[in-house]
């Protein structure tokens, strides 16, 4: 026995065990009756038989599917904005397109622009007129800081 | 494949996943989040999972990439933990006992392994998988594996020899 396990050993370091073989090592070192010059490899081996007695504790939680719920969000809000931008620019270019009340016959044109420019005019007019007032601060002023 | 059916096809190998996670990530906690995250990502593929003839090594093939990328995220996991007093840990080999102690620094020593080589000691010391199932897992050829393997074995078997010798690490 105790031969035969030695050999296995000699397999075991060389890589050349078979499954088998290592399930014999870990067979024989949790037995009760191990020789002594071999007793130092014992904790290797219940190491590994101990470790396979970890489970997965935690309650599994599948989440449903992150990635692919974010995709469409991602692609409605590609939509969205797609026709906003269409939405915009369609009623822009529109307006664009509509009559701005041209005339067909050169002096109406003409008499519309003079009326237009004269109701400018009268009340920047109005506007300087008002301005004039100032005037007479300067003057104040200047009686008072010479 | 609805939730409970998927469960059925995840239960038989959702512990060695998490196994292999504490393996690489050491806490059992970020083990625990891997392996959540994994089932997530596997649920998520739910579709084309039947196109996998063997979704439990699909499945440690994810984890083990799922990890590396999380130890390369912080490359400075666990260097506080690489200072092992073995100072303090008094073999009794008269008794053969066989005490939580021993066991940790039998862990401490496999933490002093490479990544690689420890996932393979998990895959075949504690999970028991053929050379071939664990060439396909780490994506290495059959030979690589065996060489790290042995490689690893006689580094540990070094280490605890060193141990039980002195009672001191060198």
């Amino acid at each position: 026995m105790e031969l035969r396990i030695k050999k296995l050993l000699e397999n075991y370091f060389e890589g050349t065990s078979s499954v088998t073989d290592e399930q014999t090592l870990k067979t024989y070192f949790s037995s009760g009756e191990i020789a002594p010059e071999l007793a130092k490899y014992k904790p290797l081996f219940s190491y590994y038989v101990e470790d396979k007695k970890q489970i997965f504790e935690r309650e599994l939680e599948l989440k449903k599917a992150p990635f692919l719920r974010s995709s469409y969000i991602k692609i409605a809000a590609i939509i969205t904005l797609f026709l906003g931008i269409s939405w915009f620019y369609f009623s822009t270019s529109t307006t664009e397109n509509e009559e701005l009340g041209t005339f067909d016959n050169p002096e109406e044109a003409f008499i519309a622009t003079h009326e237009a420019l004269l109701l400018v005019s009268k009340e920047v007019n109005f506007g300087i007129e008002n301005a004039r007032h100032l005037e007479e601060f300067e003057q104040s002023r200047k009686t008072i800081f010479k | 494949m609805n939730q409970k059916e998927f469960m059925q096809v995840v239960a038989p190998f959702q512990n060695k996943l998490f196994r292999l996670a504490k393996r690489l990530l050491v806490s059992k906690e970020e083990a625990e989040d891997a392996t959540q995250e994994i089932m997530v990502k596997l649920w998520n593929k739910n579709k084309n999972l039947g196109a996998y003839t063997n979704v439990e090594a699909f499945a440690m093939t994810m984890t083990k990439n799922y990890c590396l990328d999380q130890l390369k995220s912080k490359r400075v996991v666990n260097s506080g933990s690489l200072t092992i007093d073995y100072q303090d840990q008094s073999i009794n080999l008269e008794n053969q006992i066989e005490d939580q102690n021993t066991l940790k620094w039998v862990e401490q020593c496999i933490e002093e392994l490479t990544i690689a080589q420890r996932t393979i000691i998990q895959l075949r010391e504690v999970e028991e998988l053929e050379f071939s199932e664990i060439a396909k897992i780490v994506e290495m050829n059959e030979t690589a594996v065996r060489v790290a393997l042995s490689r690893a074995r006689k580094t540990l078997k070094n280490k605890i020899e060193q141990i039980q010798n002195h009672g001191i690490k060198n």
